[in-house]
């Protein structure tokens, strides 16, 4: 059982002082904000208008919600067996980690045709660094991404969570790796149901 | 030092609870949509121009046709249908080119290009593509033989000039 009274307040280790957060925010959302401009800008034939900087920053508001709504429900996971997670501390940390989702990307994009550096690649990004074009249908899509840098963002997501709720690590971590499994699974079955009720599909 | 949180309230334990009690119900709801839509049976695709409203009329039943699968507002089936009509084709010998306009509630424009879509275009104004015959891909290719008969289906990202295998 644990005694309220002798409680310390939760902290999280890679949380900075306060007056270094607008320090740190802008690098996240420029990084996304140059991401989604960069993919809307691919886009072939599209509308006027549509890679302009409103739609991308409309893109960088909804990742940041998602980012966001992933706190939440982690806070909610722990809430339910009574432990207690930071919200907007643990929300910081995952925006600075979610940087390793633009460098997957980047790496995955730059990923030559054949080769080495495509094992590399392949190795680092998931397999998405192979496909080129389009994924190999819902779950390839939605299970494309893991590599090395998907697991380092988990293994810090971990760490953040367990240094938050004063948990062990490998408890925080069995936690991150059953939702992203399932996470996972349950994109990959969004995929495949609504593909092609986009009209971007 | 490992600090050790304060534990929530009473309250709030339960009510979240509910919430991940919530969350597991939409999962396996969704599970149980995809379940029940990957175990359905679906329509072998035949091409029947009585099952779709034409708009313009195809030349000749006599070839090969491609179709390809449009919906108006997506960008890469009108880039797809732009660079298959660039090609060179010669009309005697090479299949049909037509389109079918899916997911279309009310009757669509005329394309600006029907003229050239020796192979017709045609309005799935009854949902035949997506309900029947399972169908999701837009901007795919739908190969069919002269009697109708489905022969391969090609992929929005493959090339129909040379790609042998069904992609569905």
């Amino acid at each position: 059982m644990i005694d309220a009274g002798k409680v310390e307040a939760p902290r999280i280790a890679l949380v900075p002082p306060w007056w270094a957060w607008p320090l740190l925010l802008p690098g996240p959302l420029l990084a996304w904000y140059t991401v989604i401009a960069d993919e809307l800008a691919r886009v072939p034939d599209a509308p006027a208008g549509f890679g302009s900087p409103a739609i991308a920053g409309a893109g960088v508001a909804a990742l940041v919600a998602g980012l966001v709504l992933e706190t939440l429900f982690y806070a909610m996971l722990w809430g339910a067996r009574g432990i207690r997670m930071p919200v907007l501390s643990s929300a910081l940390v995952l925006l600075q980690l979610s940087m390793l989702e633009t460098v997957g990307g980047a790496i995955a994009r730059h990923a030559p045709d054949a080769g080495h550096a495509l094992a590399w690649a392949v190795l680092l990004a998931g397999a998405r660094a192979a496909w080129g074009g389009g994924g190999p249908g819902g779950f390839g899509s939605a299970f494309g991404s893991l590599g090395v840098v998907t697991l380092v963002r988990m293994a810090l997501w971990s760490w953040a969570q367990s240094e938050g709720t004063g948990r062990r690590y490998r408890e925080a971590a069995a936690q991150v790796a059953v939702v992203w499994l399932a996470s996972h699974v349950v994109q990959g079955w969004l995929m495949e149901l609504m593909r092609g009720r986009s009209a971007m599909s | 030092m490992t600090n050790v949180s304060p534990p929530v309230s009473a309250l709030q334990t339960v009510l979240n609870r509910v919430a991940l009690s919530l969350a597991i119900v939409i999962l396996v709801a969704i599970g149980g949509v995809w379940l029940r839509d990957r175990t359905r049976t679906w329509e072998k695709p035949v091409w029947q121009p009585s099952r779709f409203v034409v708009m313009s009329q195809a030349e000749s039943r006599a070839r090969p046709a491609w179709i390809i699968v449009v919906n108006p507002d997506c960008l890469h089936c009108r880039a797809r249908l732009a660079e298959l009509l660039r090609r060179e084709r010669d009309p005697a010998r090479a299949p049909a080119l037509g389109v079918l306009l899916v997911d279309v509630r009310s009757r669509p424009a005329p394309l600006d290009n029907a003229e050239r879509l020796d192979g017709g275009v045609w309005w799935d104004s009854t949902g035949v593509w997506r309900s029947h015959w399972g169908h999701r891909v837009y901007g795919e290719v739908l190969v069919f033989a002269p009697g109708g008969a489905l022969v391969r289906v090609v992929g929005p990202e493959a090339d129909p000039q040379t790609e042998t295998a069904a992609t569905r």
